[in-house]
């Protein structure tokens, strides 16, 4: 045995623990913050960045879309009701870029009120120098029905934010959706 | 923890408790060793240990990514020690003696000769004053580099080499003295 060994041995044989791993993590456990709900968890810049592009949304889309034509007789306001749209795994989605990639979501009913602006994706580059992109889209009956939505990942490899958020009509009843996911978009292995 | 140990403090900085626990486990017990290195009872450096977790789980979020936890960890474990022991104002305790062998079974003489030696090793690190104890066990205890070393006592590399060097040719001296120069 060696010098060095031996004083590895040293200290370790005499710093023989025999306390409760257990026990200490009991108390640390008990003095540290409650655990927070995802929908809870977004940093001051992701609500801003997500606040900022809906009203700057809403505003293009008040500028661009022509004035409803005066109505005949008097329309039934459609009944509002409001959906949460959750992303099921917690997990970072990896996947390789410009691929789709198929987010699967729950519909969960919650209250709250509801301001008229197209389905909009935003997908945010997570990180220093991190941008936010962001693209109106359409979601198809089908992808309501089976709960999926599909999207193309970004070109370049990194981690991103996925987030969903707008309201759509549909059988005279309004939805508001919104919900999130972090997809990490990766170089296929071999390239 | 390796690649892993990122993904855990990814995970750990989004309030996972289980990531929260999984850095626990793996950490607890070299921490535990060191804290009781420096404060010398065991009831003490478990509390430095608990209030070292806190900070550094309270702190996550100002932990940079990609950086390795262990040596920022340390740091704090030594801190929260030296700051422990110096409350209580324990001063140079000897440490907390371990019931050896406690059931009484047969050990061989080799075995308890190799124990002496060890033993002897032991005491003489225990008496190197702090400058030098303290780089020899985040060395020869934690597995600290020498770089990493200087990080957690905030000292230069060359300053770690040096009190390496000195602590190493002490024990020596220490054990050539009391046992006639068995452990050259």
């Amino acid at each position: 045995m060696t010098f060095d060994e031996k004083i590895v041995q040293s200290l370790q044989e005499n710093t023989q623990w025999r306390g409760s791993p257990d026990l200490l993590w009991k108390e640390v456990q008990s003095q540290l913050p409650k655990q927070t709900p995802w929908w809870k968890r977004q940093r001051l810049w992701f609500g801003t960045a997500v606040a900022a592009t809906m009203v700057m949304v809403f505003l293009i889309q008040s500028v661009l879309t022509p004035p409803p034509p005066v109505p005949g007789e008097p329309e039934i306001e459609p009944q509002m009701r409001s959906f949460a749209v959750s992303f099921i795994a917690e997990e970072p989605l990896i996947v390789i870029p410009k691929s789709e990639v198929s987010l699967p979501f729950d519909l969960v009913v919650e209250e709250g009120p509801e301001v008229f602006h197209s389905p909009t994706l935003m997908i945010m580059e997570l990180g220093e120098g991190s941008g936010v992109f962001f693209q109106e889209i359409a979601l198809s009956n089908e992808e309501l029905a089976l709960q999926s939505l599909t999207v193309l990942a970004p070109d370049q490899p990194g981690s991103y934010r996925v987030a969903i958020q707008g309201t759509i009509v549909q059988d005279e009843q309004v939805y508001t959706l919104h919900g999130e996911r972090e997809i990490l978009v990766q170089e296929e292995k071999g390239r | 923890m390796g690649l892993d140990e990122q993904r855990l403090i990814q995970q750990a900085k989004q309030g996972q408790t289980d990531a929260l626990e999984t850095i626990f486990r793996h950490h607890v017990d070299g921490a535990v060793r060191l804290a009781y290195l420096i404060t010398r009872n065991w009831a003490t450096a478990e509390d430095a240990v608990q209030e070292a977790f806190i900070q550094a789980f309270r702190s996550l979020d100002s932990f940079q990514d990609g950086r390795p936890f262990e040596p920022w960890f340390t740091r704090i474990v030594v801190n929260k020690a030296k700051r422990t022991k110096d409350r209580l104002d324990r001063g140079h305790l000897p440490y907390e003696q371990e019931e050896v062998n406690p059931h009484g079974t047969f050990i061989p003489e080799t075995q308890v000769i190799e124990k002496e030696s060890l033993d002897t090793l032991f005491t003489a690190i225990n008496e190197l004053d702090e400058n030098h104890r303290l780089p020899l066990i985040l060395k020869y205890l934690t597995g600290l580099s020498e770089v990493e070393t200087a990080q957690v006592l905030g000292i230069p590399v060359s300053t770690v080499k040096s009190r390496l060097y000195v602590a190493r040719q002490r024990l020596k001296q220490h054990i050539k003295d009391t046992e006639g120069g068995e452990g050259t």
